[in-house]
């Protein structure tokens, strides 16, 4: 199964899903159209699309034109490892604040992701933190304090 | 005289100091965004967000635009030296720009992006001035059918506009206005796909959407990438261009700004399609078209007068009609709503020192980078040379603080990472984010539009036929959805009959 033709299905049950759930609303009618009513026709409107994209994609799929280019699988794992970083990120940041989140996230991305030696890593890692600290304060931005809070 | 009165209002409200120092910090985080690799202007835009709500309106837009038109400038600067464009935008400058600086005539190549850029760019002010008034008197004729409409045929252009599949550009359109949907519907208040969630009863957050498919996605593919980018090394000299150059580029310039403002101001078009067509236009009037490849500065001054007259006319429909033609416009709209002013027809008199003041502001912003930016073309190449890996964490921490500080809430890191990983895929898959982007801040005005349409004709559908302005955007919305199958055809049908007539 192409990737195309994956898309065109999750496509098709997307928008058979969004349908049912927006039958669920109150619909009105076509004089006093409720908040079911525009999310219901988007969803038809989606299952034609998705319909009409997968009969093109299996067309196109016997005549052999789905090729997908793909990332090398060691490239692919730097984004998926950085993504879990980052959702690491979010999760520790208001319970251990700014600072401490912060530092170990760039550790983690420099050191762990781009691999660069562990004492270098760590002293860019405080570097990035202080100076990240200090414009955010000056810009006024709200950080979470965490361990920190009096 | 009237115009000319608003103008100076203008200016007496852009050369405030406060709004100065915006331009000025746009201009140059702009130009900063467009330089560097990693970030584009739509992301840098969203992460400035937060830092602009302790700012007063005005200089919040004033802000904004200026990193937009700022970035044009500095991704030209990437495209000549190092042939990787820093701006979407700037890929066409790459064609002639890098073999100009090969040739050591990088300094000409970068003085005359920055001359045509300074050159459209105030043609675009010029226009947006002539243009903008008649076009928001239009508009306060529009009732609900015509919003309706004309938000349907901005959806079948940039559909049918968009690179690559249209199925697929429609589908993205389809799946942003239906994320529009979640949340509290905009008439009757009732919660849609909420779940019991109280951060969904808000809908889901635009910036953090924003950040996550420009911003960490860009940055996830540049992981992908290896290696350093290769940066032309011999010294920068003569910035000025030569008599040659300008007798060389003068047309070009002026029908880059031409073409550039009016296809701005039409919906899905942004300023990469303009770079293109002027690139091409050149090429076919040149004596010389073996020239271009290979170092015409023509194919430099083109391209870059369109960009920057792209970026000026594309704020007509934002400023007039309150629908942004593309996505940097519809941060834009966003950054307008933050601080509680709608743009439309009635910006013009319900907040003129913000409609013209952002108006002037642009005039005073592309001499600023006119001055910025020869002059510091060396700090600029230096920083093409900091490396990737030491940028893209400090990226990655703006947009992860940038997003928590918009409510103070972890859940837009979380949305803005899922948008991420969403526009990493759709980018692998060759998917295009704009469509979708577009369609979501549009949805909820265009839901209101047709529901209200509705109301007031009982439920006939016939109203938006009725209404005359309505029917022709109907009616151009449809043409545009068959002229892929209509165009063959008729020449097809052109092609019997010559056949028939035949010679003799």
């Amino acid at each position: 199964m192409s990737k195309d033709t994956g898309t065109a299905g999750f496509l098709l049950l997307l928008g058979v899903t969004v349908s049912v759930e927006a039958g669920k609303l109150p619909f009105g009618n076509l004089s006093t159209p409720g908040p079911g009513f525009f999310p219901f026709c988007l969803a038809l409107a989606l299952c034609l699309v998705g319909l009409l994209f997968l009969l093109h994609s299996l067309t196109a799929a016997r005549a052999g034109q789905n090729i997908s280019p793909a990332a090398e699988s060691g490239k692919r794992g730097k984004a998926v490892w950085t993504l879990l970083v980052l959702l690491g990120y979010a999760a520790g940041l208001e319970p251990m604040g700014f600072l401490a989140a912060t530092f170990l996230v760039m550790l983690l991305l420099y050191g762990g992701i781009e691999r660069r030696r562990w004492p270098v890593a760590a002293g860019g890692s405080l570097l990035t933190t202080v100076l990240a600290y200090a414009l955010f304060r000056l810009l006024q931005v709200r950080l979470p304090e965490g361990l920190w809070a009096p | 005289m009237d115009v000319l009165h608003s103008v100076l209002y203008g200016f007496s409200v852009s050369l405030q100091p406060a709004n100065l120092l915006a331009c000025f910090a746009g201009v140059v985080i702009g130009t900063l965004v467009g330089v560097l690799p990693g970030i584009g202007s739509v992301a840098a835009m969203s992460l400035l967000f937060p830092v602009t709500y302790t700012m007063s309106p005005t200089a919040a837009i004033i802000l904004m635009a200026g990193v937009y038109y700022g970035a044009m400038y500095g991704g030209s600067t990437t495209s000549i030296l190092v042939n990787i464009p820093g701006e979407a935008a700037s890929v066409v400058t790459c064609l002639d720009g890098h073999p100009l600086a090969r040739q050591g005539r990088g300094g000409a190549a970068l003085g005359m992006a920055a001359f045509g850029s300074f050159i459209a760019g105030t043609l675009g002010v010029i226009g947006i001035t002539v243009l903008a008034p008649p076009l928001a008197r239009l508009a306060l004729r529009f009732g609900p059918p015509e919003i309706s409409s004309l938000l349907f045929l901005g959806f079948t252009m940039i559909s049918y506009l968009a690179g690559g599949s249209k199925l697929k550009a429609a589908a993205m359109a389809l799946l942003g206005l239906l994320l529009g949907t979640v949340g509290l519907d905009p008439i009757v208040g009732t919660p849609r796909f909420t779940y019991g969630s109280v951060t969904l009863l808000d809908g889901i957050g635009f910036v953090p959407m924003i950040m996550g498919l420009f911003g960490i996605a860009e940055v996830l593919l540049n992981l992908e990438r290896s290696g350093q980018p290769e940066i032309v090394q011999s010294p920068i000299r003569g910035v000025l261009p030569t008599r040659q150059d300008w007798k060389d580029s003068g047309g070009a310039i002026a029908r880059g700004s031409v073409l550039g403002f009016f296809l701005g101001i039409l919906p899905g078009i942004g300023a990469i399609v303009p770079t293109f067509l002027s690139y091409g236009l050149e090429k076919r009037l040149s004596k010389h078209p073996e020239r271009f490849g290979a170092g015409a500065i023509e194919g430099v001054a083109g391209p870059e007068s369109a960009n920057n007259a792209a970026a000026a006319g594309s704020l007509i429909p934002l400023l007039t009609l309150g629908i942004p033609p593309n996505v940097v416009m519809a941060v834009l709209l966003g950054a307008f709503l933050v601080h509680g002013v709608q743009p439309g027809p009635l910006l013009m008199q319900e907040h003129p020192e913000i409609f013209w003041g952002v108006v002037t502001s642009m005039y005073v912003g592309n001499a600023m980078l006119l001055a910025l930016n020869l002059p510091l073309i060396g700090l600029w190449v230096q920083l093409l040379r900091v490396p990737y890996h030491i940028l893209f964490p400090l990226i990655l921490l703006c947009c992860m603080v940038g997003a928590y500080s918009v409510n103070s809430n972890v859940w837009d890191i979380v949305t803005m990472l899922l948008f991420g990983a969403v526009g990493y895929w759709m980018k692998q898959w060759d998917y295009d984010p704009v469509p979708l982007v577009l369609a979501f801040v549009l949805g909820r005005m265009a839901e209101e539009s047709i529901r209200q349409s509705l109301v007031l004709s009982r439920g006939s559908l016939g109203i938006f036929l009725a209404r005359p302005l309505s029917a022709v955007f109907l009616i151009t919305a449809a043409l545009l959805v068959l002229l892929p199958w209509l165009i063959p055809q008729g020449t097809n049908l052109l092609r019997k009959l010559q056949r028939q007539d035949g010679p003799g």
